[in-house]
C-alpha cells in the first residue's frame, strides 16, 4: 500500500502535460513576430472571404468616383483610371491571389511530400530516376518556363497555376527526401519493418508523420513564394482573369501612372509585400516551433 | 445687316465648294503607323490613294506637272504660322490650347549641336522586314515625304516631293512619271561609296518593296516600273490612282542602292541612303547615334532668308529608347530628352511636365479616325451579324463620358475610319451630328435588343492584348452591362489579338491598334477592312450598302465625288455600325524650348510618320551642356 501511495505521490510530482491552448499561447509568446504575421494572414483571408461585405463596390465598377482621385476619407485608397474604388479592388483581388497561392502551395506541397517519400524511402534506382527528373525541372529557370508555357497555351489562370504547382514540387521534394533518408534509419521504423509492416504502412504511419512538420513549413513558405510568382506573371500580363489581381493592378499603376497616381502602384504593391512577408515570417516561426532541433531557439 | 441675296449665297456656296475641293485634293497619306503586324495582314490597296500636296497643281485630267520640292503649299506663315484655328478644332479644349500655331516657327536657325530625341533604335536596319520604319527616314530619302517646317499651314499641309523635281500623270491616272534631281549621292560607305542616286536606284528599290518587303501591300496595284533615263522613273499602274504620290510618301519606301541590297549583312546593319544623317552606332532598343551627312544635297528652301542653308541643321542626332512613360518623363524633366512623341498619354501627364517646365513645347491634335479605339464584332457570330444588336451596342455607349474619363477629355467620339478632312470638314464632326445610333440612349438600346430577340441580353468574350485592361474597355464593358450585355474580357499575349483577328478566331476584339491599315485615305483603309473577301476584313463585314460606296471610291478620280462618297461612307457607318468605333484619342508631342521646327499636327509627327523632318530641326544655344548650335547668318 505504501508503495502505491509513494508511486502516486511521485506521479503527481511530475510536470503536467500542457494543454494545446497553453502550448499555442506559449508558442505565441516565444514567437511574437510569427504571431503578428499569423494575425495579418488571418486578416487577409477574412477580407478575401468577406469581400462582398467589406468592399464598397463590386470588383469592376467604373465611375464610382472621378478618375485618379487620390486617397481620401471617402476613397480610402483612391480611385483608378476608370474611377473604380482601389480599396474595393484590392480587397477583391485578395481572393484571386490568396486562392491561387493556397491551391498551388497545397497541391504542390502534397506532390513534394509524395515524391520525396517515394524517392527517399525506396532509394536505389527509384531514387536515382526521381532525383534526375527533379534535377531536370529545377534546372529550368522557373519564370522563363512560365512565360513560355503561358505564351504557348494562353493566359488562362488555370494554366499558370498548373505550372506554378509543378515548379513547387521539386523544391519541397528534395527537402522531404532528405528527411525521409534520416527517418528510414530510425529504430522505430526498423522495428516496424522487423514485425512485418508493409512499405505502404511504414511510409504512411511512421515516415509520413515524421516529415509532416517539414511539409507544413514548406507549404507555408510556398504560399508566399507562389503568390509572388503569380503576381509577377500578372504584372507581366501573363495571367488573364475576370477578377482583379494585385500584380495586374501594380502593372497599370507602376507602368502607366506612377507619377500621376502613385497610390495605384503603392497600394497593391504593399498588399503583396505584406502578405508575402507575413507568410515567410510565419513559416519561419512554424519551423522553429515544429522542428525539435530548433525548439527553444528564438 | 441685310440678308444675303441669292446671288451672294450662290457665290458663297461656289467658294465653299472650291475650298472643299482643294482641301480634299491636298490631303496626304495617313501619317500614323499603327500595328505593324496587323498591317502585314492588311489588304493593301493602292488605287486612288491621295493626291500630293501639290496635287492642286496637278488638276485631274490631262498631263500635269507637280511643283518642285519646297515650292510649297505654304500659307505664308513665316515666323509664326497658320492664322485662325478652324472652328471645329477650336471647340476642342486641348487642341486649341496646345495647337501647333502657338509655337514659334521659322526665325533665325542655328547650325550644329546635338539633338537628343526619344526614339526606337530597331533590332536591325533591314528595310524589307523591319516593323519600325519610322526610324529610317533620317538616313534615307523617299520620293515624297510628310512635311513639317515653317511656311506650311499644318492643318492642310500635305506631303512634299523629296527626291522628285517634277511629277506628271496621264489623264487616266494610270501612268505617273517622276523626274529626279541630279545632285543626290549616297553616303560614302562601302559598298556604295558615295555613288550618285539615279532612276535605276528608284526602280530597284521599289521593285524590292513590291516583291520582298513586308510593306508591299500599298504597292500591289503597281504593274511595272521603268527608268527611261537616269533621272526619270515611270510607274504604270493596274488601276487609276488619283493620289499615288501619297503612297510614295509612306515612310516605308526609302531609296537604296542595289549594291547595298546585295550585301545583305550591310543592308541589315548599316543604313546607306541619301539622307541627311549617317548612322554611326546603334544598339537595338537602346540608343543610336548619327552624324550630319556632309554631302547632303538639300537646303532649307522653305526658310525665308536662309534658303541656301545646308541641311541638316544639327551635327548629331541621338535617338534613345525609353521603355516606359515614367523614365521618359524623367528624361524630359531632366533635360536629357529634347523631344518625344507621347502618343496615348493623358493630358495630365503633359500638364505635370509643364508644371516642371512651363516652357516645354507641347502640341496635340484631334486624330479623329487615325487613332481609333474600337471593337471588332465578328459578323460570323449570330449576335453581331444582326444590325440591331450592333446599333444597340453603339447606343448603349456614352461616348462623351468615355472620352472624358478614359482619355481625360483629350479625344473625340468617332464612328468610322473616314477622316474628317476627306469629308470636306475642318475638324471632327460633333457627336450630335453622327446620327441616332451614335447617341447615348440606354433605353433605345434595350428596345433594339428586345427587337432582336435578346431582351435578357447575352454574354460573349472579347479579347484584348495589353497586360492590363485599359480604361476605355472597362467603361465599354460597364455600359454594355447596363443594358444586359455581359462582355468578358480575355487578355491575350501581346500579338494574341492580331493572330486572332487574322484567323477570325474571336467573338470580339477590343482594339487599340490591331487591324489598322496602312495609309490614310478611305480607299486605302476601307477596301481592305470592309471589302467582302478581303483578307484584312477581320470582322467579316458584309455590308452591301457600304460595299457599293467603297467600289465607287475606288474608281473615283474626281475630288468632288470623292468628298461626297466619303460623307456617304460616314453616314452608312453611323447607321450600320459595321465595326464599333468608340473614339479617337489626341496624340501629343513634347519638345524642349531650345528645339525648333517640331510639333504634333493632324498630319505630321516627327517621332512617327514624319521622321524625315529631323533634318529641318535646329537646336538653339540655350540647350544645356553646350549642346546647342551656332546662329546662322542670313
Amino acid at each position: 500500500m505504501a508503495s502505491i501511495d509513494a508511486a502516486l505521490t511521485a506521479t503527481s510530482a511530475l510536470p503536467r502535460r500542457r494543454s494545446r491552448v497553453s502550448a499555442v499561447l506559449s508558442a505565441a509568446r516565444k514567437k511574437p513576430l510569427g504571431t503578428a504575421c499569423l494575425v495579418v494572414i488571418v486578416i487577409y483571408w477574412a477580407l478575401a472571404i468577406l469581400a462582398p461585405i467589406v468592399s464598397r463596390t463590386g470588383y469592376n465598377e467604373p465611375l464610382y468616383g472621378p478618375p485618379f482621385h487620390g486617397p481620401s476619407l471617402h476613397y480610402w485608397f483612391g480611385t483608378d483610371d476608370s474611377g473604380r474604388d482601389v480599396y474595393s479592388r484590392v480587397v477583391w483581388a485578395a481572393r484571386t491571389d490568396l486562392l491561387v497561392s493556397l491551391i498551388t502551395a497545397v497541391v504542390g506541397g502534397s506532390g513534394s511530400v509524395l515524391v520525396g517519400l517515394v524517392s527517399g524511402y525506396f532509394g536505389g534506382l527509384v531514387d536515382m530516376l526521381v532525383q534526375r527528373v527533379v534535377d531536370a525541372i529545377q534546372a529550368l529557370p522557373g519564370l522563363i518556363l512560365l512565360l513560355v508555357v503561358v505564351a504557348i497555351f494562353g493566359t488562362n489562370i488555370a494554366i499558370a497555376m498548373s505550372v506554378i504547382t509543378i515548379l513547387t514540387i521539386p523544391i519541397g521534394a528534395r527537402i522531404i527526401r532528405s528527411d525521409v533518408l534520416q527517418l528510414r534509419q530510425m529504430q522505430y521504423v526498423e522495428a516496424a519493418r522487423s514485425v512485418g509492416a508493409s512499405d505502404w504502412r511504414i511510409m504512411t504511419r511512421h515516415v509520413f508523420r515524421g516529415v509532416m512538420p517539414t511539409a507544413i513549413v514548406l507549404m507555408t513558405i510556398a504560399l508566399g513564394a507562389n503568390l509572388l510568382v503569380e503576381a509577377s506573371l500578372a504584372f507581366l500580363g501573363m495571367v488573364s482573369s475576370q477578377y482583379p489581381d494585385w500584380g495586374l493592378m501594380l502593372n497599370s499603376g507602376a507602368l502607366g501612372t506612377m507619377e500621376q497616381a502613385p497610390w495605384l502602384a503603392v497600394v497593391p504593391g504593399l498588399a503583396i509585400t505584406i502578405i508575402v512577408f507575413a507568410y515567410s515570417m510565419f513559416g519561419d516561426a512554424l519551423r522553429d516551433i515544429l522542428d525539435p532541433k530548433l525548439r527553444g531557439v528564438t | 445687316m441685310s440678308s444675303p441675296s441669292d446671288r451672294e449665297l450662290s457665290e458663297a456656296a461656289k467658294i465653299f465648294k472650291e475650298q472643299q475641293r482643294q482641301r480634299v485634293a491636298k490631303r496626304l497619306s495617313r501619317r500614323r503607323v499603327l500595328s505593324g503586324s496587323a498591317i502585314l495582314a492588311a489588304g493593301g490597296i493602292l488605287a486612288a490613294c491621295g493626291s500630293s500636296g501639290n496635287s492642286s497643281k496637278t488638276p485631274s485630267g490631262g498631263n500635269s506637272t507637280a511643283a518642285p520640292s519646297g515650292s510649297g503649299t505654304a500659307s505664308g506663315c513665316g515666323s509664326t504660322a497658320g492664322g485662325q484655328i478652324p472652328a471645329a478644332l477650336a471647340n476642342l479644349e486641348y487642341v486649341k490650347k496646345y495647337n501647333w500655331r502657338n509655337l514659334k516657327w521659322g526665325g533665325t536657325p542655328y547650325m550644329g549641336g546635338t539633338l537628343q530625341a526619344a526614339g526606337f533604335p530597331p533590332p536591325d536596319w533591314n528595310l524589307m522586314t523591319t516593323q519600325t520604319l519610322t526610324q529610317f527616314p533620317p538616313y534615307y530619302n523617299g520620293l515624297y515625304y510628310s512635311a513639317l517646317h515653317a511656311g506650311l499651314n499644318l492643318d492642310t499641309a500635305a506631303i512634299e516631293p523629296d527626291l522628285v523635281t517634277k511629277a506628271e500623270h496621264s489623264s487616266d491616272y494610270l501612268t505617273w512619271t517622276f523626274t529626279l534631281p541630279q545632285n543626290v549621292y549616297f553616303h560614302d560607305i562601302d559598298p556604295v561609296n558615295g555613288a550618285q542616286m539615279t532612276s535605276a536606284d528608284v526602280k530597284f528599290s521599289f521593285e524590292r518593296y513590291i516583291d520582298t518587303s513586308l510593306w508591299n501591300l500599298p504597292l500591289s496595284e503597281v504593274d511595272h516600273i521603268t527608268a527611261p533615263d537616269p533621272y526619270t522613273v515611270q510607274f504604270t499602274l493596274k488601276a487609276p490612282a488619283l493620289k499615288f504620290p501619297d503612297v510614295l510618301a509612306l515612310p516605308y519606301y526609302q531609296i537604296f542602292n542595289q549594291k547595298h541590297y546585295e550585301n545583305q549583312d550591310k543592308f541589315k546593319t548599316q543604313p546607306i541612303g541619301t539622307g541627311a544623317f549617317i548612322l554611326k552606332d546603334s544598339k537595338a532598343l537602346q540608343i543610336s547615334h548619327a552624324v550630319r551627312n556632309p554631302k547632303y544635297w538639300d537646303t532649307a528652301r522653305w526658310l525665308k532668308g536662309y534658303e541656301s542653308a545646308k541641311l541638316p541643321f544639327v551635327d548629331n542626332y541621338v535617338s534613345t529608347y525609353y521603355a516606359d512613360i515614367a523614365s521618359l518623363q524623367a528624361g524630359l524633366r531632366g533635360q536629357s530628352v529634347d523631344c518625344a512623341d507621347l502618343e496615348g498619354q493623358l493630358p495630365s501627364v503633359l500638364e505635370d511636365l509643364l508644371k516642371a517646365n512651363p516652357k516645354l513645347q507641347v502640341t496635340t491634335d484631334a486624330e479623329w479616325a487615325l487613332t481609333p479605339h474600337r471593337v471588332f464584332l465578328n459578323w460570323k457570330n449570330k449576335y453581331f451579324s444582326d444590325v440591331r444588336v450592333r446599333q444597340a451596342l453603339s447606343m448603349a455607349l456614352d461616348r462623351e463620358q468615355i472620352v472624358k474619363v478614359a482619355l481625360g477629355g483629350a479625344g473625340v467620339a468617332a464612328s468610322s475610319p473616314v477622316p474628317y478632312d476627306q469629308m470636306g470638314l475642318d475638324g471632327p464632326p460633333a457627336l450630335k451630328d453622327m446620327g441616332k445610333y451614335m447617341q447615348y440612349d440606354a433605353k433605345g438600346a434595350k428596345d433594339l435588343l428586345k427587337q432582336a430577340g435578346y431582351e435578357n441580353g447575352f454574354s460573349f468574350t472579347a479579347k484584348q492584348a495589353s497586360a492590363t485592361v485599359p480604361s476605355w474597355m472597362t467603361l465599354v464593358q460597364k455600359f454594355w452591362k447596363d443594358v444586359g450585355v455581359d462582355m468578358k474580357i480575355e487578355t491575350t499575349p501581346p500579338l494574341g489579338t492580331t493572330t486572332a483577328l487574322q484567323q477570325g478566331d474571336f467573338d470580339a476584339i477590343l482594339s487599340n491598334a490591331e487591324g489598322s491599315i496602312l495609309g490614310y485615305d478611305i480607299d486605302q483603309v476601307m477596301r481592305p477592312m470592309f471589302g467582302v473577301g478581303s483578307a484584312a476584313n477581320y470582322a467579316k463585314v458584309n455590308d452591301a450598302e457600304l460595299n457599293t460606296i467603297i467600289d465607287k471610291i475606288h474608281k473615283s478620280t474626281n475630288p468632288d465625288e470623292w468628298t461626297s462618297l466619303a460623307k456617304q461612307a460616314f453616314d452608312v457607318f453611323n447607321k450600320n455600325q459595321d465595326v464599333l468605333y468608340i473614339h479617337g484619342f489626341h496624340t501629343w508631342y513634347a519638345a524642349q524650348p531650345w528645339v525648333h521646327t517640331i510639333a504634333n499636327t493632324y498630319y505630321t509627327t516627327i517621332g512617327n510618320y514624319a521622321a524625315a523632318n529631323y533634318r529641318n530641326v535646329w537646336v538653339d544655344d540655350t540647350a544645356p551642356s553646350g549642346r546647342g548650335g551656332k546662329k546662322v547668318s542670313a
